[in-house]
Parts: C-alpha cells; sequence; structure tokens
C-alpha cells in the first residue's frame, strides 16, 4: 500500500466519522423540539419569544359528526381574558389532519371577557358565520368547540355564553340557544 | 321565593320577552271546597300523559329567505321539510284521524316564537320539528332526534313550577294555586315525555330502514323547542352535506319511509301513555 493510498483511506475514515456524529447529534436534539402530537400557534415574526402552555382544543373529529380533542401550544397570557382569546383563537385555527375545524373559517374572535358570576362571554364576528349552513350538528360542533376549548383551559369558568357582533343572539343558525350561557357538553366528544 | 318576588319576576319576563303569550299552564284548583292555608305550600302536579292524542304539530324547519341546508346539488332543507309534512299529514290524518296542524304551509318565513306559538294555542298534545342536518365533512350520516337539555337555569325553574304556586282568589271568589313558567323555558315541564317520545321515534325511523347517526338519540339546548308548551322533539332527518343521503333525501322512498315512522311513532307513543295511566 502506497503513502497516498494510506492518506485516502485515513481521510474517509475521517469523514464517516463527522458523518456519524452529526446524524446522532440530530437524533439526539430532536426530540426536545418537535414533539409529534402538539401543535405550536404560529407567533409574529420577528417577535420575542414567548412562554407557551399546551392547551386542550377541540375541533370535528373525523367522522364529521363529534368534536375531538387536540393539544396546542399557545401563548401563556398575563390575565384570565388575554388567556381565554389566546384559546378561543386557536379553537378558530385550521386544525391539522384528519381533524376538522369545528368554527367555520372566516369566524373571527372580537373579544372575550369573564363575567362578576364566572361566566365567559366570547364575542365573535367575521362572514364565516353569516354563511354557515346550518343543520344541528354543524351548529353545535361549532358552538360547543368553543365552550369546551374555554372550560377546559380556565377551570374557573363553568358557562360560556356565545354573542355575535357584540350583541346577543337567539342562535348562529337556527338550531342551538344563545340566549343564555352554556355549560360544556362532552357527550359531543368522542 | 316570596310570590310578590316571583310576580315581578314574571312581569319582567313578560316586559323582556314580546311574545311571552300567557304562560300559566299549571293553575290547579287545590281543595276548592276546603282550600289550603295560604301560607302552605302547593304542589303542583306533573302534567298529565294523556291517553288521547288529539291533535300534533309538524314544523317544517326554516323557510322563506332562511333557506336552511343548501346541497352541493341546490337541494334546500325548507323545501324538503315542507314536502315532508305535508306527508306526515295526509297519512296520520287520514288514518288515525288525529288532527295535523303544520306551522306554516308554505314558503314562508317563521321565527321559533311564532312557531311555538302556533303549536301552543293550537292545545295539541305533541310537536314534532323537521330538519335535514349539515357536518363539516361529508361522511357524517344518518338520522338525529333532539329533545330539549335542560341548563342550570332550566333546572331551578322547573323545580320552582313543581314547589312554588302563587295563590290567587278568582272572581268566584275559589282560590287557586297557580305556576308561572317563563315563556323560554316552558318545554322544561316536559323534558321527560319528550325524552320518550324522542325514543320512539329513534325506534320507528330505525325499523323503517331509514338510516340513523350515532348515537341518534340527541340532546341539546334547542330554541326551537324551548317554548313548546308540550312532549317535544326535533328531528334531524338526514345529513344534506352527505351527496348519497341529499340524493335520497328527494326520493319518495325515504320521504314515504319517514312519514310512516312518524305515524308507527305516534301510535306507539299513544299506546304508551294509556298504560302509563
Amino acid at each position: 500500500m502506497t503513502d497516498r493510498r494510506l492518506v485516502w483511506i485515513i481521510a474517509g475514515g475521517l469523514a464517516a466519522l463527522a458523518i456519524a456524529a452529526l446524524v446522532l447529534a440530530q437524533l439526539l436534539i430532536r426530540p426536545r423540539n418537535a414533539a409529534p402530537a402538539v401543535e405550536t400557534a404560529s407567533a409574529a415574526p420577528g417577535a420575542a419569544p414567548l412562554a407557551h402552555i399546551r392547551a386542550t382544543v377541540f375541533y370535528t373529529a373525523p367522522g364529521g359528526s363529534r368534536l375531538s380533542r387536540a393539544i396546542r401550544e399557545i401563548a401563556l397570557a398575563e390575565t384570565a381574558d388575554a388567556q381565554g382569546s389566546e384559546v378561543v383563537n386557536a379553537a378558530l385555527q385550521t386544525p391539522r389532519a384528519p381533524l376538522l375545524p369545528a368554527v367555520p373559517a372566516g369566524t373571527t374572535l372580537r373579544g372575550f371577557y369573564i363575567g362578576d358570576d364566572g361566566d365567559a362571554f366570547v364575542d365573535l364576528g367575521g362572514d364565516g358565520l353569516k354563511t354557515a349552513g346550518g343543520g344541528t350538528t354543524a351548529e353545535s360542533l361549532a358552538v360547543y368547540a368553543i365552550v369546551n376549548t374555554v372550560t377546559a383551559n380556565l377551570p374557573a369558568v363553568k358557562r360560556v355564553q356565545i354573542l355575535i357582533d357584540g350583541t346577543e343572539v337567539d342562535t348562529l343558525a337556527g338550531h342551538l340557544d344563545l340566549r343564555r350561557p352554556l355549560s360544556p357538553n362532552m357527550a359531543l366528544v368522542q | 321565593m316570596h310570590p310578590a318576588c316571583c310576580l315581578l319576576h314574571t312581569a319582567y319576563r313578560v316586559a323582556r320577552y314580546p311574545f311571552f303569550a300567557a304562560i300559566v299552564l299549571a293553575g290547579v284548583l287545590l281543595g276548592a271546597q276546603a282550600p289550603a292555608p295560604p301560607s302552605s305550600s302547593a304542589e303542583l302536579p306533573p302534567p298529565a300523559a294523556t291517553s288521547t292524542v288529539q291533535t300534533i304539530v309538524i314544523d317544517p324547519g326554516h323557510g322563506g329567505d332562511d333557506t336552511g341546508v343548501k346541497a352541493a346539488d341546490g337541494v334546500l332543507e325548507k323545501q324538503l321539510t315542507l314536502d315532508i309534512a305535508k306527508r306526515i299529514k295526509t297519512l296520520v290524518e287520514s288514518r288515525l284521524g288525529i288532527r295535523v296542524v303544520l306551522t306554516r304551509e308554505d314558503d314562508r318565513a317563521l321565527p321559533a316564537d311564532e312557531r311555538a306559538i302556533i303549536a301552543n294555542n293550537s292545545r295539541a298534545d305533541l310537536f314534532l320539528s323537521l330538519h335535514f342536518n349539515a357536518a363539516p365533512s361529508p361522511a357524517a350520516s344518518g338520522a338525529q332526534v333532539y329533545y330539549q337539555h335542560l341548563d342550570r337555569e332550566g333546572e331551578a325553574a322547573l323545580q320552582a313550577t313543581q314547589t312554588a304556586g302563587v295563590r290567587m282568589t278568582a272572581p268566584s271568589g275559589e282560590t287557586r294555586s297557580v305556576a308561572f313558567v317563563r315563556w323560554d323555558l316552558a318545554q322544561i315541564r316536559h323534558v321527560d315525555r319528550s325524552a320518550a317520545l324522542a325514543g320512539v321515534l329513534v325506534d320507528v325511523l330505525g325499523g323503517a330502514q331509514v338510516p340513523m347517526d350515532t348515537p341518534p338519540l340527541q340532546q341539546a339546548p334547542l330554541r326551537g323547542l324551548a317554548s313548546v308548551n308540550m312532549p317535544a322533539v326535533l328531528m334531524e332527518l338526514a345529513y344534506l352535506t352527505n351527496p348519497a343521503q341529499a340524493k335520497a333525501a328527494t326520493s319518495t322512498e325515504f320521504q314515504d319511509a319517514v312519514a310512516h315512522a312518524v305515524h308507527d311513532g305516534v301510535l306507539r307513543f299513544r299506546g304508551q301513555a294509556a298504560t302509563a295511566q
């Protein structure tokens, strides 16, 4: 074996060791950065890193007629009202497949506050609700995705009243009675 | 609650709900010959389970500008509910001799309170609201039957009607114990029988080969049932967001199957009520 050939063999061995070290490092670091079952709510570009919490958020299950839980990372807020806004906004976002949205696309959160008696008020707006087709199932999924999400993450809140454009309404599309605050409905969750 | 407070509360509700129409549901003469002392609490009996179903109200959901669910092929919920309501009316009136009142007989918008007023003023024995469903996925399939869910306020109001009556003196001099029930909670005294009716309808729909959702029996706080003063259910007969179900819903076979199921359900419910007496 010539000296030149020996140098090539040693160089190749070092390169293989370096690649193996890199792969090992990736495998060791990955579990801390990416938990597969958790979705992270997108932060504004350039924003300072925020503390996050894991929230239980309800979306439509793949079958289309029940709710299903998902765990999402959302920003930790300083007040209960602000935290409520964070969890409702998570429920309004499109979930990762195979889950489906429960609240019609285009629905926005106008405000969230907790009354003195512990009932939470969720003020929704946007065109999504106005164009919602109706049906008791679709309406129940939309309403209870919000009610269940709020009560699951804010233990002090037992009931939720949904407002549309700042005012009390009879229903979203003719079925569920929204004139009073609603308690969570776990019977709808698979 | 002091009777005066109860009356004030009722007056407040009258002012708040414009359609508050005479919700004195349980004025019961208690011991006319020997009136109970005014201080005693008079317990009101539960609603009577009539063995004769003489009138039923069929409520075709939606109407007018409110089209309800629109299927991908353009079929409208408001039209399907009206078509099936008319089939039920024809079948039940001709075979059972029971009067069937439709809350609407043409394509017109009708608020929930007006539907309840029609039913309550008809002194009907049963109220069936017909609807077609929608879901975020086209996979959702099958019929559901809903009855009213009582929330915390409803439970409290129900308890109040069972234990607290207001004693009033009639022009004849008789003393009556009268329970005031809020217009928006009129259904609360009928929830048990509504649940029984819903269970019967789930059975007969399944027996008539109408595809059923899982679970088919559901409970929800429904706006359309809240003020109905009789056993009442809402039937979601199929998902119009499911193309195969939307197509089937327009067929004579499906609509006849639903009509016959309702006919059988009324018959069976009437039999159950008679047995219970």
